[in-house]
């Protein structure tokens, strides 16, 4: 490839500016999700990005590819459909924490049983933020919001832990503020072949005041220099729901047959004639 | 007798399908026209379950109300069908039923040991089999040709098939040395070409298997479906097919996933469509207004059942035409096709396909449980008419560079036709974005009045090309006439064999069916002035496309034959009420 093919990080500039906060988690995602695009030298026109509803969702209009801009919760039967139709694309499915874990639970668990070969990146903050700061599933017990005048009694939901028994075979957890560490996990879980689920630790600066950088980098350790086993499935579990600390990095990763490459048939001319004589 | 209605009753569980099937398949291959209805609760052992088979030497398009024979395998079911014999009609029972209630007067009754003749040939579940036997001996059926249908049938089953040919003959038999009973069976012989040999003209096909069918001609890549009566036979038979038709099909977690897999695929080029009933479809509505905003072709089989609710799940109604035009938040086009026989299924699936591509919409094709799950006999030529694929305006190669300053497609630019060219992925220098926040020509989010004003025109502004493509409901029976009846869907079977039954010696009536519903054509109200007097048959209880012909036209059709108890009407039903 010549340079002037080079993919670079203005090969997906759309001319359209981010209308995040600043200094919202997003910018860091978002920054990270496109080196990766880089390194990995994936064309524009080869990478399809299903973007959910919220903020994080509203990554859609920033990055240059085939874009899908669903609804909420629904990035990833959207994904799968893509997926299935060209197996030859990379699909990469970004969603929110009130997006998936929420109104998109039900697909998130059967997609990490069916296995395509799909990335999901959930924008994790903890809160709805589009809507103006609502609880969201991932939000922590106490925690004060619209919804929770008295502070959240639901527990929260562990979201690798439930991808993690519902078959994902590549599991990890980034963070929006350590932007080369999860630039790498990106790469690492779009090259994954199969669905790889990454959640994405990230601030909202502007309606959670609990869970912010300083918070998060308190309790932040790396689970590689743990010395954690990424093929040990119930160490996996165990760390999927570690809460005190949070650890980062790949949880779990096997190599398992992908739906696509199971369920697709090689295209025959369909005999028609031999179709119709069992109906006489 | 040219029309005779044989109706096999029990619990489920005891093949009465097959047995019904079996039945029906010897009578096409005795060149007789054959239509067989089913019905059946929901539940899989006991209950009451009915296959009704009707045989004509003409056409025939929907089952009688009453059947001349009826083959009982317990006491429950005969009793609860009593009400549903002809006068004169032939009651085939097991001999150990006591008949300790009332029967009608001119009733024949023919017991036989169904239960110890099944007992002899493999078991108590070969009654029904045995009953085909003694059914096939009284009619003087050919032996041969049954056999044949029971290898077929069985075939894969190896020593099943031999088990059920010992069954038939030994029913046979009973029935030839019984001379008693055979007289009284004799009088509902019905002349039919018993020769091995039969014209292979027609096809004996469900509604179901015809849209099936219909979605392989045209090409569809990917079929989306959770499972959901009366609908699944869709499913079934696009899974059996999908190594020889190279079909993706996906079983997904719920009715939205399937909506939203379907739509992934066809933003990515794929023919795609999913299936499902009213329920179902309720759990697609968002899909189907972001396929709206999208402007992404989308095919989805709506087979109706009665609601709401579960409603009466294996039954059927005409009870969705109203939710199907409007579902989906906020206004954007759809058409509507709802076929009339399989014929149409097969045909107007394509079409579907075709319109879809073409304006970049969703197209529901609406059908019901009596016209997915019955089984017609219809033209096997009609079947060889495999459209054009007329992909419109996808682009699955792009010669252009983008323009200076120009870093996206813009893929939703005003065009005169309202349809713009859609790249799917893997073009180059066709990325765009499909969004589903209101956007610009690129796809880029845009709030403003002018955006809004221009995309919304745009979008509406394919429903009047599409009222103007669709034809006029089509006319059945003589050109003129003192009275027309008016349907839409499944009901042209019945309503077609009520005009055939009252127009034998008079043209007194004709017919006019709507198979494409939604929008309604352009020139719809002139079309109905030329009537004189129009008679509205739906299936439901509001009388649904009456409603719509109002609202679009402006006449209001008065005289409703309406019903909705979960059965179709029957055209007996339809006769009495025109000749009143």
């Amino acid at each position: 490839m010549s340079d002037l093919n080079k993919i670079t990080l203005g090969s997906f500039n759309t001319n359209y500016q981010p209308t995040w906060c600043p200094g919202c988690g997003d910018f860091g995602i978002w920054t990270a999700l496109k080196m990766a695009l880089v390194d990995l030298q994936i064309p524009t026109h080869q990478l399809a990005i299903v973007y959910g509803i919220g903020c994080g969702g509203n990554m859609a209009s920033t990055i240059k590819c085939y874009a899908f801009h669903s609804l909420h919760g629904r990035t990833l039967p959207v994904a799968l459909g893509i997926k299935l139709a060209n197996k030859n694309l990379t699909v990469i499915a970004v969603a929110g924490d009130g997006d998936q874990y929420s109104e998109g639970t039900n697909h998130l668990i059967h997609l990490a049983r069916y296995n395509a070969n799909l990335t999901l990146i959930v924008c994790n903050n903890q809160l709805f933020s589009l809507t103006t700061g609502q609880t969201s599933p991932t939000s922590d017990e106490g925690i004060i919001s619209k919804t929770t005048p008295k502070g959240e009694v639901k527990q929260p939901l562990d979201p690798l832990a439930l991808s993690l028994i519902s078959g994902a075979t590549f599991v990890a957890r980034g963070a929006a503020f350590e932007i080369q560490a999860l630039k790498e996990l990106i790469k690492k879980a779009i090259l994954h072949q199969g669905f790889s689920h990454l959640d994405v630790l990230q601030q909202c600066v502007t309606f959670n005041k609990v869970n912010t950088i300083e918070w998060y980098k308190q309790k932040i350790y790396s689970l590689e220099q743990a010395g954690h086993k990424t093929d040990d499935f119930k160490m996996a579990v165990e760390k999927s729901r570690e809460h005190t600390k949070l650890p980062l990095g790949i949880f779990y990763e096997v190599k398992q047959p992908t739906y696509e490459e199971e369920i697709s048939n090689a295209p025959m001319a369909f005999d028609f004639k031999k179709a119709l004589m069992e109906f006489i | 007798m040219d029309h005779l209605t044989i109706k096999i009753v029990g619990p489920a569980g005891f093949g009465i399908k097959v047995t019904g099937m079996m039945l029906a398949k010897h009578f096409l291959r005795s060149d007789c026209f054959v239509f067989a209805y089913t019905e059946y609760p929901s539940l899989i052992r006991g209950g009451h379950n009915t296959f009704q088979v009707d045989i004509a030497k003409k056409e025939i398009n929907s089952a009688a109300e009453k059947c001349d024979i009826l083959i009982a395998l317990n006491k429950d079911s005969l009793i609860k069908e009593l009400k549903n014999i002809n006068t004169s009609g032939l009651i085939i029972y097991d001999e150990q039923i006591e008949i300790d209630f009332s029967l009608p007067n001119k009733i024949n009754l023919l017991p036989s040991p169904l239960m110890e003749i099944a007992k002899n040939n493999g078991g108590e579940l070969m009654k029904n089999t045995v009953a085909l036997g003694i059914l096939l001996g009284a009619l003087n059926l050919s032996l041969e040709n049954l056999n044949k249908i029971l290898t077929e049938t069985f075939g894969h089953k190896g020593a099943i098939a031999e088990q059920n040919k010992k069954a038939v003959q030994a029913g046979l038999e009973w029935i030839k040395n019984n001379p008693i009973n055979s007289k009284i069976a004799a009088q509902y012989i019905m002349t039919v070409n018993n020769n091995k040999s039969f014209k292979q003209d027609n096809l004996f096909i469900s509604g179901n298997q015809a849209c099936a069918l219909g979605a392989i001609a045209a090409g569809c890549q990917l079929y989306s479906a959770y499972p959901m009566t009366p609908a699944s036979e869709i499913l079934h038979y696009l899974v059996a097919k999908q190594q020889a038709s190279g079909m993706v099909v996906h079983q997904p977690e719920d009715e939205i996933a399937a909506v939203h897999v379907a739509l992934g695929a066809s933003f990515t080029g794929s023919r795609a469509a999913c299936g499902t009933s009213g329920g179902g479809f309720a759990l697609m509505n968002e899909g189907l207004s972001l396929a709206g905003m999208l402007e992404l072709p989308i095919v989805i089989f709506e087979v109706m059942r009665p609601a709401p609710a579960t409603g009466l799940p294996t039954w059927t109604e005409q009870g969705d035409l109203m939710y199907v035009v409007h579902a989906g938040h906020g206004d954007f086009p759809r058409l509507v096709l709802a076929p009339g026989n399989p014929t149409e299924c097969f045909l107007l699936t394509q079409q579907a396909f075709n319109l879809a591509d073409k304006y970049q919409i969703p197209v529901i094709v609406l059908s019901d449980k009596f016209l997915g799950e019955s089984t017609y006999t219809t033209s096997k030529k009609l079947f060889s008419k495999i459209e054009k694929k007329a992909r419109g305006k996808i682009l699955i190669v792009n010669q252009n560079q983008l323009a200076e300053n120009q870093t996206l497609f813009a893929r939703y630019k005003n065009e005169k036709d309202n349809v713009s060219p859609r790249p799917i992925p893997g073009v180059l220098n066709g990325e765009y974005i499909a969004n589903s926040d209101e956007h610009d020509e690129f796809g880029l989010t845009n709030e403003s009045t002018v955006c809004r004003n221009e995309q919304m025109k745009r979008r509406m502004g394919k429903t009047l090309n599409l009222k103007k493509e669709i034809p006029l409901p089509t006319l059945y029976g003589p050109k003129s006439a003192n009275l027309t009846l008016v349907c839409w869907g499944s009901m042209l079977g019945p309503s077609l064999d009520a005009l055939n039954e009252i127009n034998k010696d008079k043209k007194q009536i004709n017919l006019i069916h709507f198979s494409y519903v939604w929008p309604l054509p352009l020139g719809l109200d002139k079309f109905l002035k030329q009537f004189s007097k129009l008679i509205l048959i739906e299936n439901n209880f509001s009388a649904q496309l009456g409603i719509l012909i109002r609202q679009e036209t402006g006449t209001e059709i008065k005289d409703k034959i309406l019903k909705y108890d979960g059965r179709p009407l029957w055209k007996e039903e339809i006769i009495k009420t025109v000749k009143k």
